[in-house]
């Protein structure tokens, strides 16, 4: 089989067509009729809506969302719950939220997707509950800054206004201003504790499901409060939100596809093993 | 280099790091001076990204004059960055269909792409050579079943072992990779302060 394979530069195998027709098959299905499989909510996921619902009255967050487009469809589910949530504390409790892009500029398109076709902003104003200081490009020295000094590194937000004369942020000059920190990433979350951990704010992070284990050593370490993983992490905030979105749909997907890989597994291990022992005798 | 010498900067790279490291970090002094510094980054990134389209625009455009292999392409790309330019600053609308039906489905694509060929691999490669692989193979199948809804369905005890495959050997890995991360980073720093390490100013690194 593989020396058809490297003799079929440019077209793929029957066996490799019938595998993706099948797996499309397997992940679509599902999206389309949901079967609702149930969901445990983990201990993390609590820690991560209880952080929020925490928030105190009139608090400032700071939202990193360094998460691209690439990765929304992993990561959306979780951004989405987030910010929905935010905007429920944004209205209840007069919270604000600062949001900023650190890393590339494709932060800031999946955070104006997410801000206008995901979330419903009604009630919210634009520079009175929210502010977005847009893409401040340097990463991990931005992050510094942010927690150093807001106005010597964004003087203006996204739109051009001063951040002086914007009567809620004019005071609010640094980590001791902010209540939380929240970051969304697709690669590396090193730089957000390291940067942030040392204010002793709570901390949270929304992950690839790969990444996870990246973050698990700073959550135990008590660096980071909590951490939503990938598209599980969004299917569980929504049910805690009570609100099925794009991560339950994808879940039972998952489902599927895993047990898919499972047997296919077991199927080439089954006939492998069948193979060598006919061989061998 | 014109300015400053080699030597200059290397005086540089051992004085900045020192204070902020023996002033700012523990006592809080000179923290004005710091701040200013770490805004610096952000406008020196803001240059590098000029630099970088600079680059891109200069190496594709030799490209096509030499119609080098694959240049029908070439052009696209700077189709679609003055498409995305202009009208990100003339028509909302425009910019707005060019995110969400072209650039949000492209890039989910190409990811979800790679999971595909997760298939061929578990087609192909996943197979149980010798004791090493059995333990790798097992794993991924408990954490995909614990992961998705559908192993705990089936039965508590995928969940638990995947928690328990999360929570000790692969935490346990990551914490040692970063404590390792973390020594290489001390390492990296002390190097550079004692003018060891001179990849900024286009040198060699010393061997200690």
């Amino acid at each position: 089989m593989s020396d058809k394979y490297s003799e079929a530069a440019g077209t793929f195998p029957r066996a490799d067509r019938i595998i993706w027709l099948i797996f499309f098959i397997v992940a679509a299905l599902p999206i389309m009729f949901p079967i609702g499989l149930p969901l445990d909510i983990t201990e993390v996921t609590r820690d991560y809506y209880a952080t929020i619902e925490d928030i105190p009255e009139a608090g400032v967050v700071l939202y990193s969302f360094d998460s691209g487009m690439g990765a929304f469809a992993e990561m959306g589910p979780a951004d989405i719950g987030t910010i929905t949530h935010l905007t429920s504390v944004m209205k209840e409790n007069n919270v604000k939220v600062i949001f900023v892009t650190t890393a590339g500029p494709e932060g800031q398109v999946a955070l104006n997707v997410i801000l206008t076709q995901y979330v419903d902003m009604s009630g919210l104003v634009y520079g009175e509950d929210y502010l977005n200081l847009g893409l401040i490009p340097g990463y991990e020295s931005t992050l510094a800054a942010l927690a150093e000094d807001l106005h010597k590194i964004a003087p203006t937000d996204v739109e051009g206004t001063r951040l002086t004369d914007i009567p809620w942020i004019a005071n609010v000059r640094g980590a001791e201003d902010y209540d939380i920190f929240v970051f969304s990433t697709a690669t590396s979350p090193d730089p957000y504790p390291r940067q942030w951990a040392q204010y002793d704010k709570p901390i949270l992070a929304v992950a690839q499901a790969a990444t996870a284990s990246w973050i698990r050593p700073y959550h135990e370490a008590g660096m980071i409060t909590a951490y939503l993983p990938g598209q599980r992490g969004g299917a569980e905030y929504e049910v805690l939100l009570g609100a099925p979105g794009l991560g339950s749909s994808y879940m039972d997907a998952q489902s599927l596809t895993h047990v898919y890989a499972i047997v296919l597994i077991l199927v080439v291990n089954i006939q492998w093993y069948l193979k060598r022992k006919g061989d061998e005798t | 280099m014109s300015i400053f010498k080699k030597k200059e900067m290397i005086q540089l790279a051992f004085i900045i790091p020192l204070l902020f490291l023996l002033l700012t970090y523990y006592t809080g002094a000179m923290k004005g001076i710091r701040s200013d510094i770490l805004s610096w980054g952000p406008l020196i990134v803001t240059f590098t990204y000029f630099l970088g389209l600079a680059t891109v625009f200069k190496h594709n455009i030799l490209k096509i004059q030499k119609k080098e292999r694959d240049w029908q392409y070439l052009p696209l790309l700077f189709i679609g960055f003055f498409a995305v330019l202009i009208s990100k600053y003339t028509s909302q609308p425009s910019y707005d269909w060019l995110i969400n039906k072209l650039l949000l489905p492209m890039q989910i694509a190409m990811l979800g792409y790679v999971g595909i060929y997760f298939f061929t691999m578990y087609f192909r490669g996943a197979r149980t050579r010798n004791w090493a692989a059995t333990v790798v193979l097992g794993s991924a199948i408990f954490t995909m079943f614990g992961n998705a809804p559908i192993g705990p369905g089936i039965h508590p005890v995928f969940a638990q072992i995947f928690m328990w495959i999360k929570d000790v050997p692969n935490t346990a890995g990551m914490r040692g990779l970063l404590i390792g991360m973390g020594t290489g980073i001390i390492l990296t720093v002390v190097r550079k302060v004692m003018g060891q390490e001179r990849a900024l100013i286009s040198g060699e690194a010393e061997n200690v």
